[in-house]
C-alpha cells in the first residue's frame, strides 16, 4: 500500500472508531444486563430496534395514519431504540443496584438529566437524560421504575424536543429547567 | 482367351482411390459455391427448451415471492416493535410530565 493509501486508511479507521465510540456513548450497555430479569418478570416488553431492521420498521409506517406518519418522520433520523420493560408480581425482584449500574452509565458529560421526579408515598421515580453533542440532542434515555416495574428507554440519534412532542398531543418533556448533572 | 479377357476385366475394374478434393468438390457442385461441410448438432425439441424456461422463470418468480413475504413479515414485526416502544416512550414521559406537575401544584 502506497504512503497515501495507508494515511487515508489510517483516517478512515480513526474516524470510524470514533463514530462507533460517539454512538456508543448512546447506548447503554447495562441494557443487556437487565435481561436477566426476563426469568422473574411477570409481563415484559423487549424492543431491540436498530440499524436496517429500524428502517425497515418505519418503511411499513402507514402514511395515511397521523400517528404513524408522525413517527415514520421521527425516526428517519434515529440510529437505534432499545425498550426494557418489566413488571413483577411480587416486590424486590430488581434490585437498586441494577438502577445504578444504568445511572453510573449516565454519568457521562455528554448525558444530561433532564427530569428527576421520584415519590416516596408509591416508591414511584422518573428520570430522563438527554444525550447531546456540539448542542444538539443526539440521544434520549428514561428510567422509570416503581416497587414492581422497571423501564427503559434508550434512543439512539438526533431527536428534537419538538420531535418527541409531536408523536402525541399532549405528549412531551415536561418545560423545565435542565440541571446538568455533575 | 478367356485369361486374357479375365486380366483386361481385373485391370479395368481395379479399385483406385478418388484424387484429392474428390468428395468436397462433389458436395460444391451439389450445394452451391457456399457450400461449407457442417457438423449436425443436437438440438432440444422447442417445447422441452419452453419448459426449462417456465421452470426457470417460475422458480425465481417463487423465491422472489417468499423474499417479499419475509420481509413484509419482519417489517410489520419490526413496526409493531416500534410503536410499542413509541407507546411506552409516550406514557413514561407523561408519567414523568405528570409527577413533575403534581410536585409543582
Amino acid at each position: 500500500m502506497s504512503r497515501w493509501g495507508s494515511r487515508w486508511g489510517g483516517r478512515s479507521l480513526c474516524a470510524a472508531l470514533l463514530l462507533a465510540g460517539a454512538l456508543q456513548a448512546q447506548e447503554l450497555t447495562g441494557l443487556r444486563l437487565l435481561d436477566q430479569l426476563e426469568a422473574k418478570a411477570s409481563e415484559k416488553v423487549n424492543v431491540t430496534l436498530d440499524g436496517n431492521l429500524l428502517q425497515l420498521a418505519a418503511r411499513f409506517l402507514s402514511a395515511s395514519d397521523p400517528e404513524q406518519a408522525q413517527v415514520r418522520k421521527v425516526v428517519s433520523k434515529l440510529k437505534a431504540i432499545y425498550v426494557r420493560a418489566f413488571e413483577f408480581d411480587k416486590e424486590g425482584a430488581f434490585s437498586a443496584a441494577d438502577v445504578d449500574s444504568l445511572r453510573r452509565e449516565l454519568k457521562t458529560p455528554e448525558w444530561s438529566r433532564i427530569v428527576d421526579a421520584s415519590s416516596k408515598r408509591d416508591g414511584e421515580s422518573s428520570e430522563i437524560y438527554l444525550h447531546q453533542q456540539n448542542g444538539q440532542v443526539t440521544g434520549l434515555a428514561i428510567l422509570a421504575y416503581g416497587k414492581k416495574e422497571l423501564t427503559v428507554v434508550n434512543i439512539v440519534g438526533p431527536i428534537s424536543i419538538e420531535d418527541l412532542a409531536a408523536l402525541g398531543g399532549e405528549f412531551g418533556i415536561p418545560k423545565i429547567e435542565r440541571n446538568r448533572k455533575k | 482367351m478367356s485369361d486374357h479377357l479375365e486380366n483386361e476385366l481385373r485391370a479395368a475394374l481395379r479399385r483406385e482411390d478418388p484424387p484429392e478434393g474428390f468428395a468436397e468438390r462433389v458436395l460444391a457442385r451439389t450445394h452451391g459455391a457456399g457450400y461449407r461441410p457442417e457438423r449436425r448438432a443436437r438440438r432440444l425439441p422447442v417445447w422441452s427448451m419452453a419448459a426449462a424456461a417456465a421452470c426457470l422463470t417460475m422458480t425465481i418468480g417463487i423465491g422472489e415471492y417468499r423474499e417479499r413475504r419475509e420481509e413484509r413479515a419482519r417489517g410489520e414485526a419490526a413496526k409493531q416493535e416500534l410503536l410499542e416502544a413509541m407507546r411506552i416512550t409516550r406514557a413514561k414521559l407523561r408519567l414523568a410530565q405528570e409527577k413533575v406537575r403534581s410536585i409543582h401544584e
